[in-house]
């Protein structure tokens, strides 16, 4: 029998609850969320990439072991190393692919060390901005596939491998790059023995051992936009980069094989004397300007068998793969630090278009 | 020699309580006579058709019987009892009801109870007797109970309210079931973003202009971080889903149905912000195939459907002029079509079982996620399958219990694997269900995750729950069956 009073109810009730329900959206803006603004880059090019902020949890408490106590990295385990002064420090690949982003502290040095798994570019910057330290967080936001970061401190995005911060309080802020070198655990531990390694308490729970991607760090794929695609390259081969007024040279590992374990290049871009030594052997390549601040402009030669000392210059001071001279009459200076790191070659085709390849 | 009564006198009989031999097989019958009042009943146990021609007691329609409860048959013929030994007639005298029992051979039902037929399906040969219990016999007790074979529950509610409220029970169990039957549309990272409606498919009405009407709530808590197989301590986050589903059936004939399906989703994921997204979702057609119309005896039923799902709603939810990951959108985005099985049968115990399997699965399209570069998302294709089976407690409670297995492919990027996406789920799913006296029926019911088998690693459902509404009308029965 039907009864329609119930019938109607129903579904004036549920056409209600279903209307009442119109599109919306909202973030607790008060508790940290994306502030709307001005960007940088294209708006329509950044997306949300999944987790949300934080969703991927940065580290700021790191836990460090003696490397020798140091049993879950394999030889050929990438990691990211960092040195102030005499303490090294590395950073595993595994562990990084979980978190991306490290705050830490070396002596007065405060940095953050971040890597995004999926343009596989490690970039470490000062932590201290307008004379204030803050924390870094991963924003849960991609720009071309890369990681946009966060400083806690205002709530402004930077984009990694801009090098700038895109939108907030502190837009068009470049960041400060410190030195890093990344090669294999095997290569960093034999060069700094006594270095002390991320462990795997970071105060969560992840499956360390595991990539988090599959197949994506060898495969074409990619699981985002990008606003220009270059073809020249394999999209996942690991290439050295160098930024100079936003137009970008990249050198490729294997420049670095030719039978020497380390080879250096004394290069130019845009007018200015780069050095870069690698070692194709080593999985590392390293950029640092060739002029000093004197004006001297120094051409190198590679140096063999002595890692983490890599090349001699022509007035014979042997310099380490941080731009540290070692040894001879400028013990002790820094070469001019340059805007590089590695990444994979398809993040660099698509931020930087027309990028230039080193060849012979 | 049996007592004899006629037009509700007892003549020559007094009170008398035994057992009688019927010597037809393994048939026995009891009966009370208390006051004026009869009662009795007839069971058989792997009788042999050949040997037993039929057997139907007699009696006299009493309005005053049906409406208060009591048990009666509505017959204008009256035939021996037994084919041997003589006759016994029967009546329902009053207001406190009969109990009897018949069983029946097919062939011989439509020449006798043309009346019978156009209410009730042609019995079966070989079916077991049942009878008929009734509680509010003035100064007796009540005798035996239900064991609902379908063919006597069509007839019965035709005719007394405790068989009404029985077939109307195991309706509610099927409806139930149904609708907790499946499973629902999942994706992404967490693999549970898309909206749900796989969930909320079911058998279908099985009479022609027969209405189904449902809303179904679920809030499913999806704070589980697990890698693989392995459940990871959780991260300092809270991740929900809810869902309102309105559901509206129609049968279009006993054969074929048609269902609509609309819903609402608000989902929140509270990390360092809070992110709250609310809009309608996706919608459904469904056609469905009864391929056992009639089948009543025992109740069983296979159903096949086919349907299309669209994306009413926006999948292109931006915060901030960002876009929004896919898994917080409200719609999927994409057509997609749908596939369902369903099959059902009453297993006879003291009160009858209803168990169930209902499979579904669901061929995913892709949409224009990414207009600017034209590149497109699809979330992985879906198979969802329950077994399970619902019970009765009485008139108007019952219970449901089933399993489920879902398993979820991972989603595309562009034709592209996306990592951390798709796996297969097990669960357990409980239920209780409510027949309220105005044809409304309730539903609350839960789903518990017991293993999952994930690609990598996802936030999964905790626990969800849910609530459900459903009101059938229309067509032969007020019960919609």
């Amino acid at each position: 029998m039907f009864r329609p009073k119930p019938f109607f109810l129903m579904i004036v009730l549920g056409l209600g609850l279903m209307l009442g329900g119109c599109d919306r959206i909202f973030s607790s803006r008060d508790r940290g969320g994306v502030p709307g603004g001005l960007w940088l880059i294209p708006v329509d090019e950044v997306f949300g990439g999944g987790p949300g902020k934080d969703g991927i949890p940065a580290i700021s408490n790191p836990q460090f072991a003696a490397a020798k106590d140091v049993g879950f990295l394999a030889d050929n385990s990438l990691v990211v190393g960092v040195k102030v002064g005499a303490e090294t420090r590395a950073y595993p690949h595994l562990i990084l692919d979980w978190h991306e982003i490290v705050n830490d502290q070396i002596s007065s040095s405060n940095y953050a060390l971040t890597y995004c798994p999926l343009t596989g570019s490690a970039i470490s910057w000062n932590r201290t901005i307008g004379g204030q330290t803050t924390t870094f967080g991963v924003s849960g936001l991609l720009y071309n596939t890369n990681l946009i970061p966060y400083d806690r401190a205002s709530g402004s995005n930077w984009s990694q491998m801009r090098l700038l911060c895109v939108q907030g309080e502190n837009i068009g802020s470049a960041v400060e790059i410190f030195p890093i070198v990344e090669t294999t655990w095997k290569t960093w531990r034999e060069m700094y023995p006594e270095t002390k390694v991320m462990t795997t308490s970071t105060g969560y729970s992840r499956s360390y051992g595991a990539y988090p991607y599959g197949s994506y760090r060898s495969d074409r794929s990619l699981l985002f936009p990008i606003s220009d695609s270059d073809d020249r390259l394999h999209p996942k081969e690991r290439v050295a980069g160098l930024i100079v007024d936003d137009q970008a040279k990249v050198y490729r590992l294997g420049t670095f094989a030719a039978g020497d374990t380390v080879r250096v290049i004394n290069d130019e871009f845009k007018g200015i004397p780069i050095v870069v030594a690698g070692s194709e052997k080593s999985n590392v390549i390293v950029i640092f300007q060739r002029s000093l601040p004197d004006s001297t402009v120094l051409s190198f030669t590679p140096l063999q068998q002595v890692l983490p000392v890599v090349m001699l210059d022509n007035e014979g001071t042997s310099w380490d793969l941080f731009g540290r001279a070692v040894a001879g009459p400028r013990a002790g200076a820094q070469l001019p630090i340059t805007r590089s790191y590695i990444a994979y070659w398809f993040a660099w085709g698509t931020f930087f278009t027309g990028v230039e390849i080193y060849s012979d | 020699m049996l007592p004899v009564v006629e037009d509700g006198h007892a003549v020559n009989v007094t009170t008398i309580k035994g057992r009688q031999e019927a010597g037809l097989g393994n048939i026995a019958i009891e009966w009370v006579l208390v006051g004026r009042e009869l009662a009795f009943h007839v069971q058989a146990q792997g009788w042999d058709p050949t040997r037993l021609s039929w057997i139907e007691p007699v009696g006299q329609v009493d309005k005053a019987a049906e409406q208060s409860g009591g048990c009666y048959i509505q017959n204008k013929h009256k035939f021996p009892l037994l084919s041997a030994d003589g006759n016994l007639r029967a009546s329902n005298p009053g207001e406190k009801g009969v109990v009897f029992g018949l069983h029946k051979p097919e062939r011989y039902l439509p020449e006798l109870h043309p009346a019978l037929m156009r209410s009730s399906p042609p019995f079966r040969a070989g079916d077991l007797s049942h009878y008929c219990g009734v509680a509010g016999l003035k100064h007796g007790v009540s005798v035996s109970w239900l064991t609902a074979q379908s063919h006597a529950m069509s007839y019965y509610h035709h005719v007394n309210n405790v068989s009404r409220y029985h077939s109307r029970m195991v309706t509610l169990l099927a409806l139930a079931l149904s609708l907790q039957a499946g499973g629902y549309l999942a994706a992404q990272t967490c693999s549970c973003g898309a909206p749900p409606l796989l969930g909320f498919i079911d058998g279908g009405p099985k009479d022609r202009g027969s209405w189904q009407l449902a809303w179904e709530y679920e809030y499913n808590d999806i704070s589980n971080l697990v890698n693989s197989t392995r459940p990871l301590t959780p991260d300092d986050r809270q991740q929900t889903s809810q869902s309102g589903v309105l559901k509206v059936s129609y049968g279009i004939n006993r054969i074929f149905s048609v269902t609509a399906m609309l819903n609402m989703i608000l989902k929140e994921r509270d990390v360092t912000d809070l992110l709250r997204v609310r809009g309608v979702g996706d919608g459904l057609v469904i056609l469905q195939a009864n391929l056992t119309p009639g089948y009543n005896y025992p109740q069983r039923e296979l159903v096949v459907g086919v349907g299309i799902k669209a994306p009413i709603g926006r999948a292109d939810l931006k915060r901030n002029e960002v876009l929004i990951s896919a898994d917080m959108q409200p719609s999927s985005g994409a057509w997609d079509g749908i596939f369902t099985g369903y099959a059902s049968s009453e297993v006879l115990m003291p009160r009858p079982v209803r168990v169930f399997i209902s499979t579904s699965y669901r061929l995913t399209g892709s949409y224009l996620r990414f207009p600017s570069t034209n590149q497109r998302y699809q979330f992985g294709d879906e198979f969802v399958a329950s077994l399970g089976a619902g019970y009765t407690l009485g008139p108007r409670l019952g219970l449901t219990l089933m399993g489920r297995f879902r398993s979820s492919g991972a989603s595309r990027f562009s034709g592209a694997l996306i990592p951390n996406t798709g796996g297969q789920w097990y669960y357990l799913v409980p239920g209780i269900h409510l027949a309220l006296p105005n044809g409304v029926n309730l539903g609350i019911g839960g789903q518990l995750p017991l293993y999952q088998k994930l690609n990598g690693l996802q936030l999964t459902t905790k626990f969800s729950i849910s609530m459900s509404v459903f009101y059938s009308f229309g067509g032969r029965s007020s019960l919609g069956i």
